[in-house]
């Protein structure tokens, strides 16, 4: 093949192996914990048929008498190392208190910056929970159950 | 917009070089050339050197706003006229703009160490600085970039917040695969083309805040190929 054809054929498939770039988010940006209700009799989930959920000690509400959930996604603070809730099952409080460390995470200049977290101790106090397990720890933008809450 | 008149400037110095090329193998068609001795083992090792600039820039630069440029030049020693050696310097600035706000500005010197090889049989004097070139590079660049107005998620107030990081620096190391020609189109001064395939040998950490572009480089994250036109001059 002489150079000339050669520079014809090269230059065209330069052409067409241009490419753009991509500026729309198709990550999860949303990170939660994830609280599951579990029966402490059979470790069942369980419904239960109204929940209340305030932030302590700016009293945001994250739900206000849902009723029959069997789990609930709640926000941790991006500053301070704890962030604690009152949540209410049908009419009796409990406190849930959350210790953790928190991270900037990067996702791409479409999605921007998230902050992760990553769970210490966690303790819930009042009438109605008995126990709690940790499953997972790192709290991000995958969809995993973080607690069991029984009851 | 900096990629399409990129393409479409690189498109009309390719027809440019393929007319050179064109008209010049018409005018050695015509002349009797004395053949090449082909024992290449008494040729000098030394054949000289061949140093270039990348035509691209001078056009792309005047579209794009002050932050957004690039200049490039080669060294290209010749050993044997078959080995070449190459020594790359740039200084390149990146201004890109996000539909979501964000700006990003780079910029940085690169350098590229790396060595060609002429794959063209030489069949006379006259095509001895006419070359298909093949080689690989090792790219390096230390550069610096700011991030203005980036989106911040926070989670518990449920909103985004907008967030400028500047004075932000980073290496990256890069390897290339490239071949391109070079068409002796006057007396010792030499055009064509390179093509480039870049492969960034240490991938940015996950959920550092990495930069967009990278000087010399390209786009971050990924396989990138881009193409230079050059004009040289061959000593």
């Amino acid at each position: 093949m002489k150079i000339k054809e050669l520079l014809l054929l090269t230059t065209f498939l330069l052409l067409v192996s241009c490419t753009s770039d991509n500026e729309t988010c198709r990550e999860e940006t949303r990170v939660v914990l994830r609280v599951g209700f579990f029966s402490s009799v059979n470790s069942a989930l369980a419904i239960v048929d109204s929940v209340t959920v305030v932030g302590i000690p700016d009293g945001t509400i994250f739900y206000n008498n849902s009723k029959s959930l069997n789990k609930v996604e709640l926000p941790l603070q991006s500053s301070g190392t704890a962030t604690e809730f009152a949540i209410r099952f049908n009419e009796k409080w409990d406190t849930l208190t959350v210790l953790h460390t928190t991270q900037p995470y990067f996702i791409s200049y479409a999605c921007g910056m998230i902050y992760t977290h990553q769970i210490d101790t966690v303790l819930i106090r009042g009438a109605v929970s008995k126990s709690l397990k940790i499953n997972a720890k790192s709290v991000n933008n995958q969809n995993v159950q973080h607690l069991q809450i029984y009851r | 917009m900096y990629n399409i008149c990129r393409y479409i400037v690189s498109f009309i110095l390719a027809i440019s070089i393929t007319f050179a090329v064109s008209a010049q193998e018409v005018a050695t068609d015509s002349v009797k050339i004395a053949p090449v001795k082909s024992d290449s083992a008494k040729i000098a090792i030394w054949q000289g050197v061949n140093l270039e600039a990348d035509l691209v820039p001078l056009i792309t630069n005047l579209l794009n706003d002050n932050s957004t440029f690039r200049y490039e030049a080669t060294a290209r020693m010749n050993l044997l006229n078959k080995y070449y050696p190459v020594v790359e310097l740039g200084y390149e600035g990146q201004h890109t703009k996000m539909a979501t706000g964000t700006d990003y500005m780079a910029s940085g010197l690169f350098y590229r160490l790396g060595i060609d090889f002429n794959l063209v049989k030489q069949k006379s004097v006259k095509e001895a600085n006419n070359r298909f070139l093949v080689g690989a590079r090792l790219g390096f660049t230390n550069f610096g970039y700011d991030i203005l107005q980036l989106k911040v998620r926070d989670e518990y107030t449920g909103q985004n917040f907008l967030q400028d990081f500047t004075d932000l620096r980073n290496s990256s190391l890069w390897f290339e695969v490239v071949a391109g020609i070079r068409i002796e189109v006057l007396k010792n001064v030499l055009m064509g083309w390179t093509v480039r395939m870049k492969n960034q040998i240490i991938q940015p950490e996950t959920g550092a805040l990495q930069p967009l572009t990278i000087p010399g480089y390209g786009l971050s994250g990924g396989n990138v190929w881009s193409f230079n036109y050059m004009i040289g001059y061959q000593f």
